[in-house]
């Protein structure tokens, strides 16, 4: 029967482990697009969020191909985080395909290839199958062998639904699929008309009483119901860039001789193309563009951003998001600076949604969120200092002491964080501001030192060098600028 | 709620409820049609199976004794009928869900205006991914 209606089948228990961005589950906006101030996961960035919606609803109505989207903004000021709920928001149906953009350099594949394959796999083509089948619990099996041994056997098996019952006669070929899969009165059963397969689904609950004891893999479903015979329409959504792959495997002992490469041929992608546009005249499927999320867009070089500028003009061309934290910066592979390390052509054809620095409440929302997130219950006034900080050293760093202070307040056998434990983890672990103070202070001691005058080099070299480090500190991320 | 908005919703209410019942209906038709194409093949198969020249059938609640061969001819008319009429109602009922979710301003369904792929073009798609 054609989908009246939606199974989802979800799965309650699943233990993820919790990642920086695990807490996002939208873009918590309302109908009229306006984004509220804590919905969802996401804190403030009113202007962005919003921004963020309008291009979701691009994407939705999918008639727009090959735009870009800038998101630029000071480090820690959400542009993941909102990539991620534009993610959550467009749903499962959307192919949405996320890269890091130092992810291009691979040793197997040129950066133009990784490219196309990446743009590839953010279009989705939706087609249907259709198939006709035979849904039922089998109330008896009847099999005749010959009595001489050799020759076919008939069968008879009887199948019902809550509301029909009926009889068919049994080839060969499909008593033996029977035997295989060891049907009997009472299994829940699907039959393929066209391919003949038989599918066991598990046992009907009627039948639960039988035996004490059922083997381990048993499970029990409910007597199917309606008709007897069902017509079932699946939608799939397959990506370009796996049609690619079926199209371009070379079989057999050619690729002893030519080896797999891994790169695609610009001729079979354009044969693909041409035979889903045909499909797409003959109404048997439909492309569903999706997102291509670029974060550290800044990592790319010169080479991929002309590419990108050719590659977005295409009509099969995905809605192309990046991220950067960076400002004037040079243009990797040139000697010229530009804005965010992109060319300015490829700027031209962009909309740049702009991400501004947490104010002080919104700052105290979010680090609330994420103690929910990690589980972890904190008193008033820790959460209050942990505010303090993250205003005065950096986000990240004070969501990461929130599970350390946790793990400390346990030790001492307690439940709530207070600003004891807060206190004590933000004196174990160093933010970056300490840490490149205290090298100033002794750089003479650490090996390789090679402090300058200049500020900038200061802390880039304080990075650099650190074989022996006094107190170890929390974060990794004790660079300049991070996201 | 001022009555222009009550006036609304029971509108809006009376168009879902409608449709929805349209929809079951059809359901309840599919079973009953099904059951009679069920009994049509069985009754086929016995009659293939048989030798007797002259075979007995029920035409509506009437037992009729008739040739062979007419019995078959008036069995396969009849499959054919059904089959026609199961048609229509799967296409009816794709029409009746997709206006009852535009009544309830939800979106149609995907993958609505797509013809099913030919089962050899599937079946090589599903032989190089496993996935389908």
């Amino acid at each position: 029967m054609a989908e009246t209606e939606k199974i989802e089948v979800r799965d309650i228990t699943r233990i993820e482990r919790i990642g920086a961005h695990s807490h996002i589950r939208g873009l918590g906006l309302d109908d009229v697009l306006e984004a509220r101030a804590v919905s969802q996961g996401m804190v403030g960035q009113k202007d962005a969020r919003r921004a963020a919606g309008v291009v979701v609803q691009m994407v939705r109505e999918g008639k727009i191909a090959g735009r870009c989207i800038l998101l630029a903004g000071e480090p820690s000021t959400g542009k993941t985080a909102i990539a991620v709920g534009m993610a959550q928001a467009l749903g499962t149906e959307t192919p949405f395909t996320s890269m890091s953009g130092s992810e291009i350099y691979s040793l197997e594949m040129s950066k133009t290839e990784a490219l196309s394959q990446a743009l590839r796999k953010s279009i989705g083509v939706r087609i249907k199958e259709e198939t006709e089948i035979i849904e039922g619990e089998v109330v008896e099996i009847q099999i005749e062998r010959p009595a001489t041994g050799t020759g076919q056997k008939v069968g008879k098996v009887t199948l019902k639904t809550t509301e029909m019952e009926t009889n068919y006669d049994l080839g060969n070929k499909i008593i033996e699929c029977f035997m295989k899969e060891k049907i009997q009165a009472g299994d829940v059963i699907t039959i393929d008309k066209a391919s003949g397969k038989v599918n066991k689904l598990g046992r009907s609950f009627t039948r639960a009483r039988d035996y004490d004891a059922t083997g381990a893999q048993t499970r029990f479903v409910q007597c199917p119901e309606g008709e007897l015979q069902k017509r079932k329409e699946v939608v799939h959504t397959v990506t370009l860039h796996e049609i690619d792959v079926i199209n371009s495997r070379t079989h057999g002992f050619l690729a002893l001789f030519s080896g797999d490469t891994g790169e695609i041929k610009q001729e079979v992608r354009e044969q693909i193309n041409n035979k889903v546009l045909e499909w797409r005249e003959e109404g048997k499927a439909e492309i569903n563009p999706g997102v291509l999320f670029i974060d550290e867009v800044h990592m790319l070089d010169i080479e991929c951003f002309s590419f990108l500028n050719r590659a977005l003009e295409s009509d099969m061309a995905p809605v192309v998001v990046m991220a950067t934290n960076r400002g004037i910066t040079r243009i990797r592979g040139t000697n010229y600076r530009s804005p965010h390390g992109i060319p300015i052509d490829l700027l031209d054809r962009m909309i740049i949604i702009r991400t501004v620095p947490y104010t002080e409440k919104e700052v105290k929302e979010i680090l609330k969120i994420r103690c929910e997130e990690e589980d972890c219950i904190m008193h008033p006034d820790a959460l209050t200092i942990l505010t303090r900080i993250a205003t005065d050293t950096s986000l990240r760093y004070a969501i990461q002491l929130i599970t350390t202070a946790n793990l400390v307040c346990r030790r001492r056998k307690a439940t709530e964080v207070n600003t004891e434990d807060v206190k004590k983890v933000y004196s174990l672990f160093l933010d970056e501001n300490r840490s490149s103070k205290i090298l100033k202070e002794y750089q003479d001691d650490y090996m390789f030192s090679e402090i300058t005058e200049n500020e900038e080099d200061g802390t880039a070299a304080a990075a650099a060098c650190g074989a022996k480090r006094r107190v170890e500190t929390g974060d990794g991320d004790a660079q300049p600028m991070d996201h | 709620m001022s009555q222009a908005e009550l006036d609304k919703s029971i509108e809006i209410i009376t168009r879902t409820e409608e449709l929805a019942d349209k929809i079951l209906v059809n359901k309840q038709e599919l079973t009953v049609m099904d059951r009679r194409r069920q009994e049509t093949r069985e009754a086929l198969r016995l009659i293939e199976k048989s030798d007797e020249p002259k075979v007995w059938i029920t035409i509506g609640s009437m037992l009729v004794k008739m040739k062979r061969a007419q019995a078959i001819q008036l069995l396969k008319k009849d499959q054919e009928q059904i089959n026609q009429q199961i048609n229509l109602i799967y296409s009816e009922q794709k029409i009746l869900v997709n206006k009852h979710r535009d009544v309830e301003f939800k979106a149609p369904f995907s993958g609505t205006n797509i013809k099913p792929l030919d089962r050899k073009e599937f079946d090589a798609l599903k032989a190089s991914l496993p996935m389908l």
